[in-house]
């Protein structure tokens, strides 16, 4: 999976931010703000990658156990889905 | 008939159709000084407006902010100038903005400043003021376009604090987290589609950010919201 093209992150302070450019725009003009993890995750996104995969890097960025990370990444794709960003 | 205008210290011309256009830009046209590009308004200018006003105004209207939103993507990326919502005070030639969705009381706010200190409060902009940093100073200019009450006046005062503004039954004042500002200011600013312009407004609003006071401001509208407000902002 993969973020849809016509999503832009930057990062404020401690915070990021994701807003819609381009075609990304015309559905889209929510702005999503995330904290460093969720950085992290998008950023991932931005090239194709599996859940096993993305789970693994959460696992050797942050150090936390397989079950925190799988719990947490699902959710934040769950999240992502919902709100149209994902390519599956 | 094209015209000549400085607006934020930037010249350029603008083919104007309409009367109404004319006089709402009327204070800041030029005539010596050589434009840096040019603004013409096509019917399909006039018509993207009106889908993009929540009211039903006449074409003239339309062209005036036509106008506005070509001068705004213009300048953005060669003059580090953009748009931002908010009504717009100086005091001691330090510029104050109150920011907030339309209709939470920017302007019955500002007035609350105007009627307890007069003598100190001058209004830059009630609306749509520009932003633009110049030798990396964040400074408010004035616009034609000043809002329902047209207040304002065509003036340059350097960005002090910036205030998102709420409305509660009693007043307060206190910081508001970077990440929050971010969110909130750029709800607050025209957000291109060109992605190359996205980053350079993103780039601008951090710079502002970082260089202004930013505050969560709640107010009632008793005089008290204006002058816990000017105590806390104004103090030095």
């Amino acid at each position: 999976m993969k973020i849809k093209d016509g999503f832009l992150l930057r990062q404020f302070g401690e915070g990021s931010i994701v807003v819609a450019v381009g075609e990304g725009s015309e559905n889209f003009n929510k702005l999503i703000t995330l904290n460093s993890v969720g950085a992290f995750i998008f950023k991932k996104l931005g090239n194709d990658i599996t859940r096993e995969e993305l789970i693994k890097s959460v696992i050797d960025r942050y150090d936390i156990d397989k079950e925190t990370a799988e719990r947490d990444t699902d959710a934040f794709i769950g999240k992502l889905k919902e709100a149209g960003l994902l390519d599956a | 008939m094209i015209f000549r205008y400085k607006i934020a210290e930037i010249v350029f011309e603008a083919d104007i159709r309409y009367r109404f256009t004319y006089n709402v830009m009327k204070d800041y046209l030029v005539d010596d000084e050589p434009a840096r590009f040019s603004i013409v308004i096509s019917d399909e200018d006039i018509e993207k407006e009106k889908n993009l006003s929540p009211y039903d105004l006449n074409d003239a209207s339309y062209e005036s902010t036509a106008v506005y939103r070509k001068f705004i993507y213009e300048v953005m990326d060669k003059y580090d100038a953009f748009f931002f919502h908010c009504s717009s005070i100086a005091v001691d030639n330090k510029a104050i903005m109150f920011t907030a969705k339309s209709g939470t009381g920017k302007s019955t706010h500002r007035n609350l400043w105007l009627k307890n200190f007069a003598d100190k409060v001058t209004v830059i902009n009630d609306d749509k003021p520009i932003i633009r940093k110049i030798d990396g100073v964040f400074y408010v200019f004035g616009t034609p376009w000043q809002g329902k009450e047209n207040f304002g006046a065509n003036i340059k005062v350097p960005a002090k604090a910036l205030c998102f503004l709420s409305r509660s039954e009693k007043n307060s004042i206190g910081p508001i987290k970077t990440s929050d500002v971010v969110a909130k200011a750029l709800n607050q600013t025209v957000r291109p589609k060109d992605p190359r312009l996205m980053i350079k407004l993103l780039d601008l609003l951090d710079g502002f950010i970082s260089q202004v006071d930013c505050y969560d401001l709640r107010v009632n509208m008793d005089d008290e919201a204006a002058i816990i407000a000017y105590n806390e902002i104004v103090k030095d």
